[in-house]
């Protein structure tokens, strides 16, 4: 039996104004994004030509682009779950029901994800120009919308979690965007005093592994790190090459597989944010821990 | 059926549940009264597991639901006193929903739902959006929604509390339904009077504790030294005050110019027997009665005066 959580949502969801001004305005963002680097990369062109390689960095542009707005709409979207119920007066509802709090989160983060998933796939025509006109494969196109899915994943996970404690949405919207926020430029700023102080000190094998894992969990680290793998752009490998006394063949390899582990990760902070989740809105569980 | 043992809920420092105990038999109609902030909203959360007990059980088919609540989950049917509905979900897609949330199979949901928007008188209703129903159908949706699983036991909260009269009159004539579906119902209130007629049993909670338990003539026996009667009769007002006057356990008369009041003291049987000697008398009684308002009074007096 289909969670009910989910498939109340999918109806609601698809008869909510906001879902299509979402999709417009994601299919638009994407569209017009796509249309100024080709109209920049070609029109402005000293050759006035298609340059393919030039195509081939719309893919990164539009790939790009993608990955920041769900890392937006992630946590715009999953972050009222609990939290709307609650201002809903609907969770007691839901709870006195023969639904456990984990089959409910479960629900609330699908429906999360089936929502991003759609303004992701209603943008994926766009990505066919980059398919058409450059040599990216197909395979290519589908491990990237697997990698922003799974940070999704991970995003929403924590959405939920904290709209869990708050009470009000806001407030979790906010706090996961300062979260996004520092993995994002605050573990760079963390590399830079990472190298100058490694320069210093001066400990080759162990700094290249320092700056990985202060890299580890940057999820536009990883996405340049896929794109370095899928399109040799080297983006990631010059940014670990800040990292000194660091061996050249070793940093081509972290760079061109940090993505992995960094899916890994997210599933990992998915797995444990949904039961951190389900704990939170257990109504006895006060209960329960006296008991143990 | 219930039996609630030295029941206590701390909030902090502060003791909203004060040792309750209470029983609740099989197939009755409970009114749980108290006046506002006596922990009725408390203990019925707790009996429905939404909330810790600081101590105490409340057993229910040899389950303790303060330890287990999940066991029960398809026994209890639970409408809390403030609720909210979903938007953009239609009547039928609503409680679909819950019928979803209670594992009931795809295939049984529609019958099932069409009878209990039938009980509820809802059916008029089916394809209309949740949200935008009035409140006494929301509340009447929400009792459904609470009946999906087919409960044993029926935890409603002040269910009648800010409908209009009508609204109320609906809602006790579902109550009456359900009582003879064999269900049990307890049923929270503020004001007495509103669940005399309609309870079997009747306990006053104040201040976190048991004031009294029994049926509401019990209650008003136990409490009450002085009982009110009215009395009206087509003429001769006069002999039936005469008799009246006789009588040792009536006192404080009131004639008005049709009808008279006074106070009775004494048991049923004594009352009848009083009420016998005026017929006899031949006075042509239309009205003998004990007075509503009474009710009323009582409550103020079990819980100290400081009802609603
Ligand atoms: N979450 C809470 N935190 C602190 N005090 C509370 C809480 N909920 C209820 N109370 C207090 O507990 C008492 C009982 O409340 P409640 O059970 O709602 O009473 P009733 O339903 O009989 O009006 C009230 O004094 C109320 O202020
Ligand atoms: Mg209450």
């Amino acid at each position: 039996m289909m969670n009910p959580v989910l498939r109340r949502e999918a109806v609601t969801t698809m008869r909510n104004w906001k879902t299509y001004g979402a999709l417009i305005i994601f299919l638009a963002i994407t569209s017009v994004g796509a249309a100024f680097y080709v109209y920049v990369s070609m029109y402005q062109n000293y050759f006035y030509s298609n340059d393919p390689a030039s195509m081939i960095w719309l893919y990164v542009v539009l790939a790009g682009m993608q990955m920041g707005l769900v890392m937006l709409a992630t946590p715009a979207i999953a972050a009222g779950s609990i939290s709307g119920e609650r201002e809903r007066q609907t969770l007691d509802l839901l709870l006195v029901t023969k639904m456990t709090p984990l089959s409910i989160v479960l629900g609330k983060m699908m429906s999360s994800l089936i929502y991003v998933l759609l303004l992701v796939v209603a943008t994926v025509p766009v990505f066919g120009v980059a398919f058409y006109f450059g040599s990216i494969s197909l395979g290519s196109i589908l491990l990237m919308l697997l990698f922003i899915l799974f940070m999704s994943v991970a995003l929403s996970a924590v959405s939920v979690f904290f709209s869990c404690i708050f009470k009000k949405t806001v407030i979790s919207i906010v706090l996961m965007y300062l979260i996004i926020g520092v993995l994002c430029v605050g573990t760079l700023i963390l590399l830079a005093f990472y190298s100058l102080f490694m320069s210093r000190s001066g400990q080759g094998d162990i700094s290249l592994l320092g700056g990985v894992l202060i890299l580890l969990p940057n999820p536009g680290a990883a996405f340049f790190s896929m794109m370095d793998m899928q399109m040799g752009s080297g983006m990631m490998r010059s940014l670990l090459s800040m990292v000194p006394y660091s061996d050249g063949d070793t940093v081509r390899w972290m760079a061109e597989h940090l993505w992995m582990a960094h899916m890994v990760l997210c599933l990992v902070i998915s797995a444990v944010f949904v039961l951190l989740s389900a704990r939170m809105i257990d109504p006895i569980r006060e209960k329960r821990r006296v008991k143990r | 059926m219930l039996e609630i043992k030295d029941l206590v809920k701390k909030y902090g420092s502060f003791t909203a549940v004060d040792g309750l105990c209470l029983h609740v038999s099989e197939g009755s109609i409970f009114g749980f009264v108290g006046p506002n902030g006596a922990g009725k909203t408390t203990t019925m959360r707790i009996m429905a597991g939404l909330l810790p007990a600081t101590s105490g059980s409340i057993w229910m088919e040899d389950v303790d639901l303060t330890k287990n609540p999940g066991q029960l989950r398809s026994k209890i049917g639970y409408m809390p006193d403030f609720f909210g509905v979903y938007d953009n979900l239609k009547v039928t897609e609503y409680m679909d929903f819950y019928a979803g949330a209670y594992e009931i199979p795809y295939k049984d949901r529609p019958a099932l739902i069409d009878d209990l928007l039938e009980i509820v008188d809802l059916s008029h209703k089916k394809d209309a959006y949740v949200d935008a129903l009035s409140r006494g159908m929301k509340q009447r949706l929400c009792l459904a929604r609470s009946l999906i699983h087919d409960p044993k036991l029926l935890i409603l909260d002040e269910p009648a509390s800010g409908l209009d009269p009508r609204a109320r009159v609906e809602m006790k004539e579902i109550l009456k339904q359900l009582q003879q579906m064999g269900k049990t119902v307890i049923i929270s209130s503020h004001i007495l009077p509103e669940l005399a007629e309609m309870c079997t049993e009747v306990g006053i909670i104040d201040r976190g504790r048991l004031a009294a338990q029994g049926t509401v003539q019990e209650i008003m026996k136990r409490l009450v030294q002085k009982r009110t009667i009215y009395l009206r009769p087509v003429e001769q007002l006069e002999k039936a005050a005469a008799i009246l006057r006789e009588q040792p356990s009536v006192q404080d008369i009131v004639e008005n110019a049709l009808d008279l009041e006074f106070h009775f003291d004494g048991s049923d049987q004594m009352l009848a027997g009083i009420l016998r000697q005026i017929i006899d008398a031949g006075v042509p009684v239309v009205t003998f009665k004990e007075k509503e308002g009474n009710l009323e009074e009582v409550f103020m007096q079990v819980t100290g005066g400081e009802s609603v």
